[in-house]
């Protein structure tokens, strides 16, 4: 069994990924296929001995879509953003097209229908009279199949995977009024044509998928961003020499040599030498992990001090940083997309609409048994007025808002469906180091023995620690440069392998180390072996300092928490979000932390590859789960979780992964995030309700529905007289509305008001301030 | 696939169910009825009016009706009589024919369905919406 995560190009909505699924799905040997329409990919699990990769390539292209197979080589960075920036061109070329086409119908039409101008529908060309419909069939049949083709397409391609978006609804409702247009016209004389209804219906939705374009993110780039980070290049010993070959060359057991600052190029095992290494990238740990002779090495850490050779254990896609990769690959092709509220809507809409239009057509036709030609003209009205105009801008106007109102606030979203999925999130994982906690170590206490000057102590101790190159003495450094300003020098440094520093300052010798040094040179720490314990228990890294062979202090040093890690955590707890932390640190470590920012559920020493999969096991569980993360070992579960929120100062490959990105590197901003996202949730569901409205109401109307009750014996029903008598001067022309069915006057009317109210509405949304910045001002 | 056939299935019963009753649950008196007799009516937009002449308009049941519409105004009206699906357009200072069977008795308004403003006609406001009138079928034979 093969399994294999490939890019497909050709995809132009979310139905073709159904499409394909569906029908490759049935093909013999084909044991699991996944395609992600966002993400370009095709997840597939196939039996080599039933059915080979060509032949799957084959099915795929007989659909019309393009199987990018392994051999042949996927587009570059660049590439990839043209792309898009002409994906966003073209969409804004449609759709002033079809504003420049539309424009002279509708302005014409809402004139004369909203203000009962009286007109001659015919100008003057050349000294002939030409009917204005011929212009208006001339200007509105490329609108409906050039310019608004890929909505012919996409219907087509749902209604093959028996789905019903609003393409779907798009294409039933312009279709209806384009061809009643041009068919009336042509052969019927028909008095009201609803070329305008058509022509404006495809520019506003146009401009919708214009505006949602814009609004989306740059498709994910996570993979390309994790290969940047590989080495280059790599020293090996061959042959009793150095040799400097590229990375792709490395074989196993080769001997790799690892200088000061440079990047480890694959895994392998150290045989000679010590460091520290930086593994930030990989376990997301902050403080450089001491190896010697027998530890392990990852490719794409960073050595620091030492200069070592190692083994090469696991070279090429064997490597760990290749396995990030694939799980990446893997999470976000498998990815369940989300279904638009419109497409929702549109599912059970376009039946509906259907079975109502064969209603109202048997009703006339065959229960008032009416002339043929009665029940065709209000069965097309309902399928005209059924598909609602503002429609197509409820999502996008109120995600334009969202987005823009988040942006204020730090908080880039990612589309539409990350607001989406934000809004359901019930669970909320948290990576440690860099996320809730700064990620790099800070003095937290400094405790000297009775007699010893603080200040005196930290002057000392800091202008040691300037000798040195450890994280952990950056940090005594940092806070003596704060506190006092300038530092004494230091002579005679030496660096204790494994146990600590030594130094003259100020003419007394210091020794700052961990317990290791206290016991070879025999000091006597016993003074402060209480509060030692103590600190030491709070899961800080605590080392001692001696002046001249007698204990002088302990400093504790510790990963602090981020400033407002604490009240968001407390305001997320309130707003009902199951909570967990998840670290690749020690349980006890990952417990302090937790006690201090008020997390229950603390996962410690999970292992950069298992991020993943207890993110897959929370919502295996049920919960809808959202990944807060930095490091790149945090980006297969951030691309796992249904929402991957990236902190800002995070590493690119997090940030290209997380569908929010949290600018502003303040955790508060996850609740904003969260309440923004159903705040514009709400939106499109209030928009949605304001643009089908006017329609649902038009729609008996335009079935003639209304008749039952506002005619009696083929005249106006006395209500109906008498209602209109205390309308005064309108009166005569609600009258005349309740006897007919649809006429251009409603359609316009319901493309207006919809239009309008959609618009306003999302506008509300810019009112909105995050309830934690009230509090701030 | 299924879900095609559910709505296959859905509009053929209506359909079905639409000609039983049609065909079979239709009372005799409501049946269309048609003649084959001719009547020809003219209906003249006036002039500034807003008012269709003759506003009111009898003929029997069954009748084939020749309908001459006249518009006397040099902007454009409409005709519509949806009952028996007429919809037309009657263009300024032009003449159009059309023609329906008028197959069920009752009275069916008939409405300009083009805007076209409004004005004063003797002191008299008028609009666009005045612009009604009504068909009487009689049903002579059926009585």
């Amino acid at each position: 069994m093969t399994k294999l995560v490939l890019k497909v190009k050709g995809m132009h909505c979310a139905s073709c990924a159904v499409l394909i699924d569906k029908l490759v799905g049935k093909q013999p040997g084909v044991m699991a296929i996944n395609t992600s329409y966002g993400a370009e990919k095709v997840a597939l699990e196939f039996d080599e001995a039933k059915i080979q990769l060509p032949q799957v390539d084959k099915f795929i292209n007989q659909l019309g879509y393009d199987l990018i197979r392994p051999d042949e080589e996927s587009g570059t960075l660049e590439e990839e953003e043209q792309k898009e920036a002409k994906q966003i061109r073209m969409a804004f070329r449609r759709f002033m097209a079809s504003l420049g086409l539309s424009l002279p119908i509708i302005v014409y039409y809402m004139l004369i229908h909203m203000f009962n101008l009286p007109h001659t529908h015919a100008i003057k060309l050349f000294g002939h009279v030409v009917d204005l419909n011929y212009i208006y069939w001339i200007l509105s049949t490329p609108i409906q199949f050039v310019i608004a083709w890929p909505f012919y397409r996409n219907a087509f391609t749902a209604l093959r995977v028996g789905a019903a978006n609003m393409d779907v609804l798009v294409v039933l409702g312009t279709s209806a009024a384009y061809f009643y247009s041009a068919i009336g016209f042509l052969f019927y004389n028909i008095d009201h044509p609803f070329w305008e209804s058509s022509a404006a219906l495809l520019t506003f939705i146009l401009l919708g998928r214009y505006v949602e374009a814009r609004a989306k993110g740059r498709a994910s780039t996570a993979i390309k961003e994790l290969l940047k980070l590989e080495a280059k290049e790599a020293h090996v010993w061959r042959n009793n020499e150095e040799v400097t070959v590229p990375l792709n060359e490395i074989r196993v057991d080769d001997i790799v040599i690892v200088r000061p600052g440079e990047k480890i190029p694959v895994d392998g095992i150290i045989v000679e030498g010590r460091s520290h290494i930086d593994e930030k990238v990989v376990t997301g740990e902050s403080f450089p992990v001491g190896k010697s002779v027998g530890d392990e090495v990852i490719g794409a850490t960073v050595n620091q001090d030492g200069l070592f050779k190692f083994r090469a254990v696991k070279v090429g896609k064997d490597t760990l940083l290749y396995q990030i990769v694939k799980m990446v690959e893997e999470a976000q092709s498998t990815k369940a997309p989300i279904q638009a509220l419109v497409d929702k809507i549109s599912e059970f809409f376009v039946p509906v609409v259907v079975v109502l239009s064969v209603i109202v057509f048997a009703g006339w036709v065959f229960g008032a048994a009416l002339p043929f030609s009665a029940g065709l003209m209000r069965m097309i009205a309902v399928l005209v007025i059924s598909c609602p105009c503002a429609m197509g801008l409820a999502t996008p106007t109120a995600l334009v808002v969202g987005i823009g109102r988040a942006t204020k606030f730090g908080i880039i979203l990612k589309g539409g469906e990350a607001l989406e999925k934000a809004y359901r999130v019930n669970t909320i994982a948290f990576d440690k180091t860099g996320t809730l906690t700064e990620g790099k170590p800070v003095v937290t206490d400094m405790v000297p023995v009775p007699g010893m000057d603080y200040k005196e102590m930290l002057s000392l101790a800091a202008a040691l620690e300037t000798g040195s190159e450890h994280p952990l003495a950056r940090a005594v450094v940092e806070k003596g440069k704060t506190e006092l300003g300038h530092l004494p020098e230091v002579m005679d440094f030496r660096a204790l392998q494994g146990m600590g520093i030594e130094g003259t300052v100020m003419g007394r010798r210091a020794v700052i180390g961990n317990p290791t040094i206290v016991k070879n040179l025999n000091l006597d720490a016993s003074q402060l072996s209480a509060q030692y314990e103590e600190l030491q228990n709070q899961a800080k890294t605590v080392v001692y300092m001696f002046l001249d062979g007698q204990l002088a202090g302990i400093i504790a040093m510790a990963d602090t928490l981020k400033p407002n890690a604490v009240s968001a955590i407390a305001e997320l707890k309130k707003m009902g979000k199951e909570i967990i932390m998840i670290t690749g640190d020690n349980q006890k470590t990952a417990e302090a932390i937790g006690r201090q920012v008020g997390i229950d559920r603390v996962l410690a020493q999970v292992l950069p590859q298992d991020k993943e999969k207890v993110i897959a096991g929370l919502q295996a569980e049920g919960k809808v789960v959202a990944m807060v993360g930095d490091g790149i070992n945090d980006s297969p579960a951030l691309a796992k979780a249904d929402l991957g929120i990236a902190i800002g100062s995070g590493t690119d490959v997090a940030i290209e992964t997380g569908e929010v990105i949290l600018v502003k590197d303040d955790l508060r901003d996850v609740v904003t995030a969260i309440q923004l996202s159903g705040k514009t949730i709400k939106k499109v569901w209030q928009n949605l309700f304001w643009a089908f409205i006017y329609n649902l109401v038009a729609i008996p109307i335009a079935g003639g529905i209304h008749l039952l009750i506002t005619r009696s014996g083929g005249l106006p029903a006395t209500w109906v007289v008498n209602l209109a008598s205390y309308f005064g001067s309108i009166g005569p022309a609600f009258i005349n509305f309740s006897q007919s069915s649809l006429r251009p006057e409603i359609a316009g009317f319901a493309m207006a008001f919809s239009s309008v109210s959609v618009v306003l509405n999302s506008l509300l949304l810019k009112r909105y301030v995050p309830p934690i910045e009230k509090q701030v001002a | 696939m299924n879900k095609y056939f559910v709505l296959v299935i859905i509009i053929l019963l209506i359909v079905t169910g639409g000609l039983f009753y049609r065909f079979k649950l239709l009372p005799a008196d409501q049946r269309p009825v048609n003649t084959g007799q001719t009547k020809e009516i003219t209906i003249v937009a006036k002039k500034n009016e807003w008012r269709f002449v003759p506003g009111d308009v009898t003929i029997e049941r069954g009748d084939r009706v020749l309908l001459t519409l006249v518009n006397e105004d040099d902007y454009d009206h409409g005709f519509g009589l949806e009952d028996f699906g007429i919809s037309q357009k009657m263009p300024a200072l032009a003449t159009v024919k059309t023609e329906f069977v008028a197959t069920q008795a009752g009275s069916f308004t008939f409405f300009c369905s083009v805007p076209c403003g409004e004005g004063d006609v003797n002191g008299e406001h008028r609009d666009h919406y005045d612009m009604t009138g009504v068909i009487q079928v009689i049903d002579s034979a059926g009585q």
